[in-house]
């Protein structure tokens, strides 16, 4: 029992030690990165990485998603006849809820696990090292580039991912389920409002500060080799795709609890 | 006069966990001298070298650069400590993002206001110096020989003629002809720029190739320091021992 209670204590203190490290990783990068020299051609990089390349996983994800979502409503409104409630449920759920969910799921895949794998190996190899012999602090060349870009650019790939996330759904109810388009689009916009829209491009802010900051952290802080950077990788994603649905629950309070 | 060091390590202790690998170390590195510390793997060379340069935050002891202790001034110091130090890594370092040529013109492509011509003129120039090839100079590190990796480091370390390099084993991994073009292109340019070397190595070779003084670390001390010319007669059972490769004698063969 003692020993159950102490194994427990130490996972607790070793939470509390991450959460420690993360805040001051954190800190540190807003506290220096806000600060000249600037990186401009990192920043560009990855403003390219995170958010051109990511366009088709996310693309195709939102595509997908607005289509099976006009399909599932369909079966289940048909049977209470409230097929017409069909539009403004998909463009409602994708621009709350779907698009910013699955596109920061998407890019914590691909892009956190990129981020992990890329700096993980620059640690291991001392190449982070190396920078900072080389009067260049490593929180700024490569930390602060990849934090701003993740914040503003996934609220870019979502709006995206929002038009075709919708448009896939008008395509199945126009081409499948038979309804008249115009209509459909009618319908798309008569219920939705400005608040729908900024609340999921908010989300994905935050998103793209929870994956890109992940990624760097554990990367930057990976330790033993290849098997370190490996670990890296996985706790990059993991962790940044659990915060990701933790943050999307406090965020859907915050905005939709009083409406 | 005495003549006074330009950097003094006074008794720097660190430890990872119940690991102790520095105990107290003492050494002092003198201007325009090529001091080289040997000593086994898992000694702590490594770790003295980091703490030095600032990568490792050390437990206790005083590093004092100019007169100044630079653990106690903070980062304003320590930066203006790093400026005058260029460091040569064990696996090169070198960033895989990046060409050849700007990997060498790193710190004066981010450091100062040189155009890109320029600075790609600067690291042609210095690649020469290391007997590199402008061919090479648009090649990723990826696509060069371990060899061609350590003199592109080199060529790196001196772009921007620092006053001291640290050299953490410059010929690790190389065959011995290639190592001893190493060591001369570092005796050359250490040399020709008039800097202060501080190189740690286990290449017995290559420390009596490239120092004027050797200092020896064993289980986190500076167990003899001495004259390049006396290492062979130190009367010390660790440095005979090391520099024989003697499996006897009081160096534990099996360390962490």
């Amino acid at each position: 029992m003692i020993n159950f209670i102490a194994t427990i204590g130490q996972y607790f203190l070793r939470f509390l030690a991450t959460t420690g490290r993360l805040s001051l990783f954190v800190g540190e990068t807003l506290y220096v990165g806000f600060r000249p020299p600037y990186y401009g051609k990192q920043f560009w990089r990855q403003l390219v990485d995170i958010g051109y390349y990511s366009l088709p996983v996310v693309g195709l994800t939102a595509m997908f998603t607005g289509m099976v979502l006009a399909l599932q409503s369909f079966t289940g409104f048909s049977r209470f006849s409230a097929e017409s409630s069909i539009p403004t449920v998909v463009v409602l759920s994708v621009t709350r809820e779907l698009g910013p969910v699955l596109a920061g799921l998407m890019v914590a895949g691909r892009m956190g696990a990129a981020m992990a794998a890329e700096i993980g190996t620059m640690r291991v190899t001392e190449q982070i090292d190396a920078l900072t012999t080389l009067s260049t602090n490593p929180i700024k060349y490569l930390i602060m580039p990849r934090v701003i870009a993740g914040l503003l650019v996934l609220p870019v790939l979502v709006l995206i991912a929002d038009i075709i996330g919708v448009f896939g759904g008008y395509l199945i109810s126009t081409y499948k389920l038979g309804f008249n388009p115009a209509n459909y689009l009618s319908k798309t916009i008569e219920f939705l409002e400005v608040k729908d829209v900024v609340s999921g491009l908010v989300k994905a802010s935050v998103f793209g500060f929870i994956i890109s900051v992940m990624g760097c952290y554990h990367g930057y802080h990976s330790q033993g080799g290849a098997q370190g950077v490996g670990a890296a990788t996985t706790n990059a994603v993991v962790s940044a795709s659990i915060l990701i649905l933790v943050f999307n629950y406090l965020l859907t309070a915050i905005f939709f609890s009083a409406s | 006069m005495t003549k006074q060091p330009l950097i003094s390590v006074r008794n720097l202790k660190k430890s990872f966990g119940k690991n102790h690998v520095l105990k107290g170390i003492n050494l002092d590195l003198y201007k325009g001298e090529s001091l080289v510390i040997i000593g086994g793997s898992g000694t702590g060379k490594s770790v003295l070298i980091k703490c030095i340069l600032g990568l490792i935050e050390p437990d206790s002891g005083e590093i004092i650069f100019e007169g100044q202790d630079v653990l106690i001034a903070g980062a304003k110091a320590r930066e203006a400590l790093m400026k005058r130090i260029s460091m040569l890594f064990q696996g090169s370092g070198l960033f895989d993002s990046l060409s050849v040529w700007e990997n060498v013109a790193f710190s004066p492509l981010h450091n100062s206001s040189i155009s890109r011509k320029d600075a790609k003129a600067l690291a042609i120039q210095k690649m020469a110096a290391v007997g590199l090839n402008e061919t090479v100079a648009d090649l990723s590190p990826a696509e060069v020989s371990g060899g061609m990796k350590r003199r592109v480091a080199l060529a790196r370390a001196i772009i921007e003629n620092p006053e001291i390099i640290f050299f953490d084993e410059p010929t690790t991994g190389l065959d011995p002809i290639i190592s001893t073009v190493i060591n001369d292109l570092i005796i050359k340019c250490v040399k020709d720029i008039g800097a202060t070397g501080l190189t740690i190595t286990h290449d017995m070779h290559s420390a009596r190739q490239i120092s004027d003084r050797i200092a020896m670390i064993y289980d986190g001390l500076i167990v003899w320091e001495g004259p390049t010319t006396k290492i062979d007669k130190s009367g010390n059972p660790y440095v005979d021992q090391f520099v024989h490769g003697r499996a006897e004698g009081p160096i534990d063969g099996v360390r962490a």
